[in-house]
């Protein structure tokens, strides 16, 4: 038997800031998942740059809404904005490729978790559609374009969910 | 002139980047290499100008999966350089951390690395749809191993409480004893993936090794003790130099090693068991009798039995600590630098990992020298292959391939550490 999972009283849902501040804009997805840094508390945490994805399937573990943050490369404009329902789908392999020379990554962990039914209820995956990925600090024009966005984005969907919180981040107009 | 070339041009679940290259012509393997293309590191670099006590958080860096063995090198070369003793609690905490690591580098191995490879899975994902309570058990095993390492280290990767001396915090006995049950529960894991490990298929394959690991006078090795080997090597840590050569080869931007005349040799898991078996626990060495393994194994294939028997004395050994500990009342010793060098190696997962430091009075670093288990390994790695492929040539390209790369896994390579990056495509001629 397997020990019982120790996160009794954990927020129902998890918003996750996946990549790495210091490649540029591979940073947008802790940027967006900071907006949300206000509203942790009972109802919402917020976890940045899990170093080691495969984490996530302990961290969703029975959460009510999932929802990932991260640096896309499908070929699109840069800052755009994908979305994906993953209890449908797969997420496309090619459009967040692993980096990770240590550990699974995001695709797979996500494959992971469905095989063992360890997903939680929802799960999204917002892509933002880098533009410049090299070593240093700071998004590009695009990506921060994205930003508020996909920030008002979110609040739709925690606003959508049964009991979602109360507080949100200000939701900005598209530029 | 019949020729066959297989090329591997990424390597799957390898950490970091390589490829391989074999080329049979005329029914014999006409070249061979392991070729490793990350680029070279630069962290022995890095480290001229910096001072003494950031070594063990900068080396850190080297590796996401074996920091603590980085950081462990680290703080005894430089305690070894300043003539520092650490007291025996502290010895113990240490042991206990570097059992945290075992414990998740073993596990995710054994169950998402190289258990696919024997049962005919492309990766873990395919394994956990015919086989999920196998890979639960392996995640789980993993997550306390970090658990462990959280407890001690702050975190699981790259860890922030080690420092020359000792550590910057010690946990109360509480935080340790919280651990006792899960512990428990992997000591019983682990001895249920000896008895899995132990009834999958092995290709008939055996090398006459030259096994080079730490043997200690009362422990199975990790951070203490002489380096010895089974052809007679006996020496003290900082003689490594004097014995041991690195060599860059065209093919690879990781150094290869050799030790002496003997030429290639093989650390890890494999070389520990089979020059420290007297000092398993009980139970691990029933666990290895129980599985087949003689005290000495020689079938690289069977290194994740191995993998396994390390798992149990690992989760033992770190339940034994937490029953002996008392926190001590200072968490590190007084460290005054001085102009000294010195050497350090300590068992990391995948075998020894050798550190040397020349610092100045004033503790800033001039040079070093650090030697990953994996740049020890690959001039090894590639006789494997070579011995492999000499009866096996006949095989249909695609099970050649297969094998070949899982004959590589049997050293659960670290490429990024040998280094100073692995995907996978196949292309046949």
């Amino acid at each position: 038997m397997l020990p019982e999972s120790d996160q009794p009283e954990q927020p129902r849902i998890l918003i996750v800031g996946m990549g790495n501040r210091y490649r540029r804009d591979d940073g947008v997805g802790p940027v967006v998942a900071g907006r949300f840094e206000q509203e942790s508390g009972d109802s919402v945490q917020v976890v940045h740059e899990p170093a080691d994805p495969m984490r996530l399937i302990d961290l969703w573990r029975d959460r009510q809404l999932v929802i990932i943050i991260d640096a896309a490369r499908s070929g699109e404009k840069p800052g755009t904005i994908l979305r994906f329902e993953l209890l449908r789908s797969p997420l496309p392999e090619e459009i967040f490729p692993s980096y990770s020379t240590h550990t699974m990554g995001l695709t797979k962990t996500i494959e992971l978790a469905r095989t063992l039914d360890r997903l939680p209820r929802r799960l999204v995956v917002y892509g933002i559609e880098a533009q410049n990925l090299d070593s240093g600090e700071g998004l590009s024009v695009e990506v921060e374009a994205a930003v508020p966005r996909v920030v008002c984005e979110i609040t739709a969907d925690l606003t959508r969910n049964p009991g979602h919180v109360e507080r949100m981040p200000s939701c900005m107009s598209p530029r | 002139m019949k020729s066959k070339t297989i090329k591997v041009d990424f390597l799957a679940r390898v950490e970091g980047e390589g490829g391989l290259f074999i080329k049979i012509r005329n029914g014999a393997v006409a070249d061979l290499r392991l070729n490793i293309f990350e680029p070279p590191r630069f962290f022995e670099a890095f480290l001229r100008g910096r001072a003494y006590h950031e070594a063990p958080d900068i080396t850190a860096r080297i590796c996401g999966i074996c920091p603590v063995a980085y950081q462990m090198s680290a703080v005894h070369a430089m305690e070894n350089a300043f003539g520092v003793e650490i007291p025996e609690q502290i010895r113990l905490l240490r042991r206990l951390l570097y059992c945290g690591e075992w414990i998740e580098s073993h596990a995710l191995h054994i169950y998402l690395l190289h258990a696919p490879d024997f049962l005919g899975y492309q990766d873990a994902v395919q394994l956990a749809a015919d086989h999920p309570d196998a890979v639960k058990r392996g995640l789980e095993l993993k997550k306390i191993g970090n658990e462990l390492m959280i407890v001690l280290a702050g975190r699981e990767i790259h860890p922030i409480n080690v420092k020359v001396g000792g550590f910057y915090r010690v946990p109360d006995k509480a935080e340790l004893t919280s651990l006792v049950d899960k512990l428990t529960w992997a000591r019983e894991a682990s001895l249920e993936t000896v008895r899995l490990v132990s009834g999958l298929t092995f290709p008939d394959f055996e090398q006459d090794y030259s096994f080079v690991s730490l043997r200690h006078e009362t422990d199975y090795p990790l951070c203490e003790g002489r380096l010895v080997s089974n052809r007679g090597l006996d020496i003290p840590m900082r003689e490594w130099n004097r014995h041991f050569d690195e060599d860059h080869v065209a093919h690879s931007n990781a150094l290869h090693a050799h030790c002496g005349d003997s030429g290639s040799y093989f650390v890890g898991p494999m070389a520990r068991y089979a020059l420290n078996y007297d000092h398993l626990t009980p139970a691990a060495q029933k666990a290895a009798q129980e599985a087949g393994l003689e005290p000495v194994c020689r079938n690289p294939f069977k290194s994740i039995i191995v993998r396994a028997v390390e798992l149990v004395y690992a989760c033992e050994e770190a339940l034994r600590i937490i029953d002996q500990y008392e926190k001590p009342s200072e968490p590190a010793v007084p460290v005054t630098p001085k102009a000294a060098s010195g050497y350090a190696i300590t068992e990391a997962p995948r075998g020894s990992l050798y550190h040397r430091y020349r610092v100045d009075s004033s503790g800033i670093i001039h040079d070093s020298r650090i030697v990953p288990p994996t740049s020890q390994n690959l001039a090894r790695i590639e006789e494997d292959l070579r011995a492999f492929v000499k009866d096996r040539v006949d095989l249909p390209q695609e099970e050649l391939t297969w094998q070949c790369e899982q004959a590589v896994r049997n050293y659960d390579p670290c490429i990024s550490c040998a280094t100073h990056f692995l995907k996978l495509t196949l292309e046949r001629e």
